[in-house]
């Protein structure tokens, strides 16, 4: 494959897998958060109907594309052996991803939070079935691990979008209010976050950290955990300092607090890629 | 919004660009004909793998000449070791050997590797 189409390739990747984590995000801050400011819920469904257009685009495009690269040329794309190997590897996943969406829009649609919550929990668990955690055992450990990683850093980014619009355009005491919320959502989410990616790290690699450095895998690992170190010291620059100025009622509180807000949620965006991009060119043995 | 939407593509760009670099997923450990190998005319190609794979397409590619399509056994379950038949005797020269695999977890895989036909 010429290095045009593997970037095109990766990038794909990357637009999907953004376009999924935002859906399940997405839906969870509406289950979870919803209800609580206008702002933030208008938000929340407006990202949502984003990230479901982006998924399907993503999707389909990346469906295209892994066909062409595993027959080769068009004709090999289409070949029905090709498209047999694709579905044995993708398939369970990708039917669970359309299913995912199809709730979610009824979530977008109707506003149901039993939807949302549907939609959150099956996209979740899509990446629980293709990938690497389906090579590696122990099997089931890892693709419960790994459901429950997306969906807590899902949780955590699909949120902060609506906590921008509800600290940028809310009145102060309802937008403290819910960062508060969120802030003890999200510690529980950080322990999930962080005892499933660190079972899912250390069972993929085998290995003990600091010989990460010796594989593109673990490099690539390393290069994730330090953009996640910077979400987590925007997080406790917002629960700590800028929450209470918020709610403290200091001129142009909400608009530092939503700008901050913006950069964690680019830094985010900058995770997902790097993930994406690195679990999708290396192998965690390092073969 | 501009300076959002830059943001956001400077924040993709730098993570993808730290984790890219050269190596990548289990690939071909050992071929028969070998890699830079003078045979005789082989009947079948035997390609061997780090860790399970189907193979996807086959190809022999005389120098200068028109790709010959391998068939391949679409039922085989995937293995570390794939033997496919030629098919037709290769007439002296140099040749290419193309090849497309997919590992268990999805990851697709390409090579080459070049033999001579005495």
């Amino acid at each position: 494959m010429s290095p045009g189409f593997e970037l095109a390739h990766l990038s794909i990747r990357i637009l999907a897998t953004l376009g999924l984590v935002w859906s399940i995000g997405s839906a969870l801050y509406a289950a979870s958060l919803g209800g609580r400011s206008a702002p933030a819920d208008r938000t929340a469904r407006r990202t949502g109907v984003v990230a479901l257009v982006a998924a399907l685009v993503g999707l389909s495009l990346l469906a295209a594309v892994t066909l062409l690269a595993i027959g080769g040329d068009w004709a090999g794309a289409v070949d029905p052996y090709t498209v047999q190997l694709y579905l044995e590897t993708n398939g369970i996943s990708l039917g669970m991803r359309l299913a995912g969406l199809a709730l979610l829009g009824v979530w977008l649609a109707q506003g149901s939070r039993v939807a949302a919550v549907g939609a959150a929990v099956i996209l979740s668990a899509s990446f629980a079935f293709s990938g690497h955690v389906v090579s590696h055992d122990p099997r089931p450990v890892l693709q419960l691990a790994i459901g429950l990683h997306v969906i807590a850093a899902s949780f955590w980014l699909g949120s902060l979008a609506p906590l921008a619009a509800a600290a940028r355009q809310d009145t102060p005491d309802i937008a403290a209010q819910l960062m508060d919320a969120f802030a003890r959502r999200a510690a529980t989410g950080l322990i999930v976050l962080v005892l499933a990616g660190g079972a899912l790290a250390g069972l993929l690699s085998a290995q003990w950290p600091w010989l990460w450095l010796g594989t593109d895998w673990g490099r690539g690992l390393l290069v994730k955990l330090s953009l996640v170190g910077i979400l987590i010291g925007f997080a406790a620059l917002h629960r700590f300092l800028l929450t209470d100025r918020l709610r403290g009622g200091r001129a142009g509180a909400g608009a530092v607090l939503s700008g901050s807000i913006l950069a964690e949620a680019i830094v985010g965006i900058a995770v997902i890629a790097a993930t994406a991009s690195f679990a999708a060119r290396y192998s965690p043995g390092g073969v | 919004m501009i300076r959002v939407f830059v943001a956001i593509l400077s924040g993709v760009a730098l993570a993808v660009t730290l984790t890219l670099s050269a190596a990548a997923h289990t690939t071909l450990t050992s071929s028969v004909p070998a890699d830079g190998a003078e045979v005789a005319p082989p009947e079948e190609l035997m390609l061997e793998f780090g860790a399970d794979v189907k193979l996807a397409r086959v190809q022999i590619v005389p120098i200068g000449g028109k790709p010959i399509r391998l068939k391949l056994d679409r039922s085989a379950p995937a293995s570390t070791k794939m033997v496919v038949p030629v098919g037709e005797a290769l007439a002296p020269g140099a040749y290419v050997v193309e090849w497309r695999a997919v590992a268990d977890d999805g990851h697709i895989m390409t090579g080459e590797f070049g033999f001579s036909v005495r």
